[in-house]
């Protein structure tokens, strides 16, 4: 099979041994890779209700086809189980080399099961695979794990998963982090891992990808590479995700008055220069590096040599827009090197840097209404105090004090305080949402009251992509739209939301394909996808029924695990009036999302609760599913 | 004057692009381990430097090769994998590390710039590979690249 | 430019390169290459593959090269004294010169055993003794090579092709003794072991035993009788010193040079196997390099110096590298470190062993099997004399490529960020 390397790595920790198990051509067509694939083995294999943080989650690590090529935003997988966060769905993407080196080393992807007695790490190369012991690296930073990792193995050229203090403590927001830089942020995975003992994977891979038409490939590949380098945010312009990285856009998120600013309370920030990526640029930026198979480079690269928060280093990277909003404006902090030293602090301990801000932002609101005092906490926690924000960030990671409370996440950490602090707490299913305000875009709200995994930002759309006329015919969506309306959107919402889950399924990265950069290449994605495998009669339809089958998945496992009521809800804050700005007043009433949230479900073929039906399950080639679901089949 | 492929560290970013592009065309396959062109990361100083075959005016390896195999010419020092017997002197001449031996053939490799349509470069996306007209000869041209790297810590 | 008179004694690597040196400074020069075997140069190096029959052509330049470097060439003419600014040839025509390069090359080290000089007793220095061995194959099945030196792996490699039982005998207690440490030449070792080579050490011939007047066996010292159809001697090399001794040049066991290649007469060079130069690494001391890298470079050296192009001063790096059956093996530099002063840096990594060795603060030697892609740049660092001090991120241990000459590393702030928390 070309693309594919045709297996997966198999290991048990409970048992102490490995294995690989084929993967046949006809699973890879229906589920590609990624999110598919990760998602049916989820469904197949994690026993209903079990504890997200027990021996008998799976802890899954999915390529697809096109990891280890030249084909541009390859260098992606996907890691999956069951949320610690959520209780239900849980998985997160990331970059770097991984993706790649694991393809060299054979293997699709690797599915952990069990638990390990002691701390173990899991040694790759190529068809030898060791658990070995890792009772030394307990508690390590990611740089230095790895750093004796290879040295243990004496393999400079490995690349390695790991987890930090964070996934071995068991925080619900910890990630998991490769490439130093690179974290699977979203869903708290990092503690799956840790719960299974397991601290890292390091991986060295000699072998090939070989592609069916390497011709075709190359041709497909070379195009799309064209359309990404013309591409005003893709390619090399001033203001581009290279020059400026992901948080090049905050001034302009500041003045439409969609900056999530002092835990969601308005979003306009007179300090937005001051965090984004031209204030980088001005101050801490040294420079940008890629992921592997990148032609952007968004990443950025940054270093702070003194100062009170000096020790930034490029290792580690530097912070993205989430990262700057999350730390920066839902704080109010306005000073970039703090920024930089959380964001390295996130990465060291392995903690998503989106629930990690908006934990100290929800901590700060409560300190503010008195919900949390002083006392509690042992310092002051007023807004826009950086130094404090370091100490709580450690806190959290170490679970140290109302470290330990707020490591479980805004949603378990209000109801243990109570007095009214859920109404604080900006999560959907117990995930935080991304810095995307979507009172001033409401099609992002349908994505964030019914993803699989709670409030997500990369599921459906940002409705300034679809103000203009004609922005996607490759989906059917030519209407403009307005962004500060919910009603009809529905189905471009889902279209979207299917077209992303394929993207996901290859996976490549999301910034080079069409809901969420506006890069109309999704012929050159068909073709690269066709030229890899040699599926040559594959199409756009079947690549949209293919996002669709993951999405449904990913759905049913949610609904499966939250006992057959999906808890499509919105936080409070969102029914609440923005303060200020262009967006000022701008509120997600329960009225205008009720109808909308029932549109979304019909066009899903969903029930009247938003559970998949047998009948668009079968369709899908997925009827077995619906077993699964409590009243699935109502 | 020829052209040759140069390399500016400071542009990359450390994609690895170069090396799928070259194996895929000097393999037929994706295997970064086979390219002749290797981008070395230092990432404490950020730095990520590509290396490849600079095609020296006088090259040592040309000039070392016992069995006639790498051939000086204008502007390329040629390889000819008939001549080869593998005996690797050319390996300990360069000092730029940018032969590789092939085990399964038992002779080297070394880039050969695509007869002078480098596959490497068009997928360089942040231009820090060009092929294009290089007036300097060898020493020069060695000096030229340890400065640029210089240039580049220093950055 | 005024017409200078340059000869060059010898038609190989170290002539050519001090011919193609001279030319790159000198285009009107007046240039006359001479050399005992008539035939255009050739690479030695190729011999043990035209005994193999791997390679039937062994020349190394293309035809009409001569007249393209616009030398004249006395081929066959054997030049016999060295006479104030002549050179007499056999024919007892002479030479005028400006300036001279002795460039006669090395001969087999010959063993005083009984019997070393029966037919069936080769040497591996010409086209004449390859063919010579070729035509002493036929029926031949068992073959003794008398030495573990640097000919003798190329030479076992070519015979165990040809499907010859194959013995090596080595006085020391491993093979290449002078080029690796213990560690890598008992992989080599075992490598030829596993293919069918028999490998006897501490063991000489004491004696050569002749049958109708060709060779039969080997009688050793440690009292076997090997039998051989063919013995080869790769016990060594000795310098060609007789033409630089009859011109009174200072000689001990080469032709003694100082860094301008020049021998104790300053319009007279040598360089190649028949010449002593001064040592890169010790101090003092003269070595002969012995190998065909160090021909060329001391011929380009010499041709530099003869033109007149400003040079810095030469030493000899000795560095070898070659493939046994199996596995490559590169050596450069010293093999030992001179005394206490001096660490030894250990990389073994699956197939791959690689040792440095490090002698006040610089690399001084190194030797790689396996994988010997690291081992130009190190040649790159040991000819350069970096000390490892210049580098604030230096690793010895990690990898070396070209960048870790080339970059000079910038004291980064130390790694204070590094959370480690109580556990």
């Amino acid at each position: 099979m070309h693309g594919y390397r045709g297996q997966l790595l198999r290991v048990d920790l409970s048992a102490g041994k490995s294995w690989t198990e084929p993967l046949e051509e006809s699973r890879a067509r229906r589920y590609l890779g990624g999110r598919g694939l990760g998602a049916r083995i989820l469904m197949d294999e994690v026993p209903v209700g079990c504890d997200a943080l027990g021996a008998d989650n799976r802890l899954v690590f999915a390529m697809g086809p096109l990891a280890g090529t030249f084909a541009p935003g390859s260098g992606r997988f996907v890691v999956l189980g069951k949320s610690p966060a959520t209780n239900g769905f849980g998985e997160a993407y990331t970059g770097g080399s991984v993706a790649h080196e694991l393809k060299y080393a054979g293997y699709d992807g690797i599915v952990v099961q069990g638990k390990a007695s002691e701390k173990v790490y899991l040694a790759i190369t190529n068809d030898k695979v060791e658990i070995r012991p890792a009772a030394r690296l307990a508690g390590q930073g990611t740089l230095d794990t790895e750093e004796n990792i290879k040295a243990e193995l004496n393999e400079p050229d490995a690349r390695i998963i790991s987890i930090g203090l964070a996934g071995e403590k068991g925080v619900r927001f910890a990630c998991v982090m490769n490439d130093t830089d690179r974290a699977a942020g979203r869903t708290g995975l990092g503690a799956v891992m840790g719960a299974k003992n397991l601290k890292a994977i390091a991986i060295r891979g000699t072998g090939k990808v070989t592609v069916a038409d390497p011709k075709a490939f190359r041709e497909s590949s070379l195009a799309n590479l064209a359309k990404i380098k013309k591409h005003p945010w893709l390619g090399d312009f001033p203001g581009s995700a290279g020059a400026l990285g992901t948080a090049g856009g905050v001034e302009d998120l500041s003045s439409m008055g969609i900056l999530p600013t002092r835990n969601w309370e308005t979003g306009t920030w007179e300090y937005a220069d001051r965090i984004s990526g031209m204030g980088m640029k001005k101050t801490i930026l040294i420079g940008h590096r890629a992921c592997q198979s990148c032609p952007v480079g968004c990443t950025r690269v940054v270093q702070v040599a003194d100062g009170p928060f000096a020790g930034a280093r490029p290792e580690y990277g530097g912070p993205e827009y989430e990262t700057v909003a999350s730390f920066g404006s839902l704080c109010e902090n306005n000073n970039i090197e703090s920024i930089a030293l959380l964001n390295q602090k996130c990465n060291v301990y392995g903690l998503d840097t989106i629930s990690a801000g908006t934990m100290i932002a929800f901590a700060m609101e409560c300190f503010e209404k008195g919900l949390l005092t002083e006392r509690e906490i042992g310092f002051p926690l007023r807004w826009g105090d950086a130094s404090a924000m370091v100490r709580l960030l450690d806190m959290i990671a170490r679970r140290e004090g109302v470290g330990d409370l707020l490591a479980e996440g805004t949603r378990r950490a209000a109801a243990k305080i109570g007095k009214g602090a859920a109404e604080l707490a900006v999560e959907v299913k117990g995930l935080e949402l991304g810095m995307h305000e979507s009172r001033g875009k409401k099609g992002l709200a349908l994505s964030y009251a019914t993803a699989p995994r709670g409030a997500d930002h990369m599921e459906g759309f940002h409705d300034p992509m679809v103000a203009a006329p004609n922005a996607w015919p490759e989906l059917g969506i030519v209407k403009p739209m307005d962004r500060f309306t919910l009603a009809d959107k529905a189905d471009a919402v889902r279209l979207a939301e299917d077209y992303n889950s394929f993207i996901n399924s290859l996976p490549i990265c999301s910034f080079m394909s069409l809901p969420i950069a506006g890069i109309h290449n999704t012929k050159e994605i068909t073709g690269m996808l066709a030229a890899a495998t040699g599926w040559t009669d594959i199409s756009f339809e079947e690549e949209m029924a293919i996002g669709e089958r993951a999405y449904n998945l990913a759905r049913a496992f949610t609904v499966r695990e939250s006992g057959g009521t999906a808890d499509d809800r919105l936080p409070a804050k969102l029914s609440r009036s923005l303060l200020g700005g262009a967006s000022k007043d701008q509120v997600i009433a329960d009225a205008e999302l009720a109808p909308a949230l029932q549109a979304y479900y019909r066009g899903r073929g969903w029930n009247d609760t938003g559970t998949p039906t047998q009948a668009k399950l079968a369709s899908l080639g997925i009827g077995d599913v619906a077993q699964q679901l409590k009243g699935g089949s109502r | 004057m020829s052209r040759m492929i140069v390399v500016d560290p400071v542009k990359c970013t450390n994609c690895h692009m170069c090396e799928l592009a070259c194996s895929l065309v000097t393999t037929g396959a994706f295997t970064p381990g086979k390219s002749r062109i290797r981008v070395h990361a230092f990432p404490a100083d950020f730095k990520h430097i590509p290396l490849t075959c600079f095609q020296c005016a006088s090259a040592p390896c040309a000039r070392v090769c016992p069995a006639g195999a790498l051939l000086q010419g204008e502007g390329l020092v040629r390889f000819v994998k008939e001549a080869c017997i593998g005996c690797r002197m050319c390996m300990l001449a360069c000092p730029f590390g940018v032969i590789a031996f092939d085990e399964p053939t038992g002779v080297i490799s070394k880039c050969d710039t695509c007869g002078g349509d480098p596959e490497c470069v068009k997928f360089c996306a942040p231009k820090a590979l060009e092929f294009r007209e290089s007036g300097l000869a060898e020493a020069p041209k060695g000096r030229d690249f340890a400065r640029r790297v210089a240039d580049a810590a220093k950055a | 430019m005024s017409e200078k008179q340059f000869v060059l004694i010898g038609n190989s690597a170290a002539s050519l390169a001090a011919l193609e040196a001279i030319r790159r400074s000198d285009q009107a020069a007046s240039i006359t290459l001479v050399a005992d075997e008539p035939m255009p140069a050739y690479s030695r190096v190729l011999l043990p593959y035209f005994v193999s029959g791997e390679r039937a052509d062994l020349t190394i330049r293309p035809t009409g090269y001569y007249q393209r470097m616009n030398a004249k060439t006395l081929l066959g003419r054997p030049a016999v004294r060295i006479e104030k600014n002549t050179v007499l040839l056999d024919d007892g025509s002479a030479l005028a010169f400006d300036r001279l390069l002795i460039a006669t090359g090395s001969r087999a080290a010959v063993p005083a055993v009984e019997g070393i000089d029966t037919p069936g007793v080769f040497a591996l220095k010409s086209i004449a003794d390859a063919e010579r061995i070729r035509d002493s194959l036929s029926g031949a099945r068992n073959a003794v090579i008398l030495g573990g030196g640097l000919i003798c792996l190329l030479v076992v490699r070519a015979l165990h092709r040809l499907g010859l039982n194959v013995t090596l005998l080595i006085s020391s207690n491993r093979v290449l003794s002078r080029m690796l440490d213990a560690e890598s030449a008992l992989r080599v070792q075992r490598q030829l072991t596993e293919a069918g080579v028999r490998i006897e050490t501490r063991t000489d011939a004491a004696r050569i035993l002749a049958k109708d007047g060709r060779v039969r066996a080997v009688a050793t010292t440690t009292g076997l009788e090997l039998p051989a159809d063919l013995i080869i001697l790769a016990k060594g090399i000795r310098a060609n010193t007789d033409l630089a001794g009859t011109g009174g040049l200072a000689v001990s066991r080469g032709v003694e040079v100082n860094g301008q290649l020049q021998t104790s007469r300053p319009d007279v060079y040598s360089a190649g196997d028949c010449t002593e130069a001064p040592d890169l690494l010790l101090p003092g001391k003269r070595t002969i390099g012995g190998t065909w890298f160090e021909a060329v470079w001391q011929g380009e050296a010499a041709g530099a110096a003869m033109a007149g192009a400003p040079q810095p001063s030469y030493g000899v790096l000795k560095m070898n590298v070659m493939e046994t059956l199996g596995a490559a093996v590169a050596s450069i530099g010293l093999t030992e470190i001179p005394d206490q002063d001096g660490r030894t840096i250990v990389r073994a990594h699956n197939e791959s062993y690689r040792k440095l060795l490090v002698w006040r603060d610089r690399i001084v030697g190194a030797v790689l099997v396996g994988d010997v892609s690291e081992a130009g740049p190190i040649a790159s660092l040991i000819r350069r004399g970096i000390t490892l001090s210049e580098f604030a991120r230096f690793d010895p241990s990690q990898p070396i490529r070209y960048p870790d000459l080339a970059l000079p590393w910038r004291p980064l702030p130390k790694r204070n960020l590094e959370v480690q928390p109580a556990v």
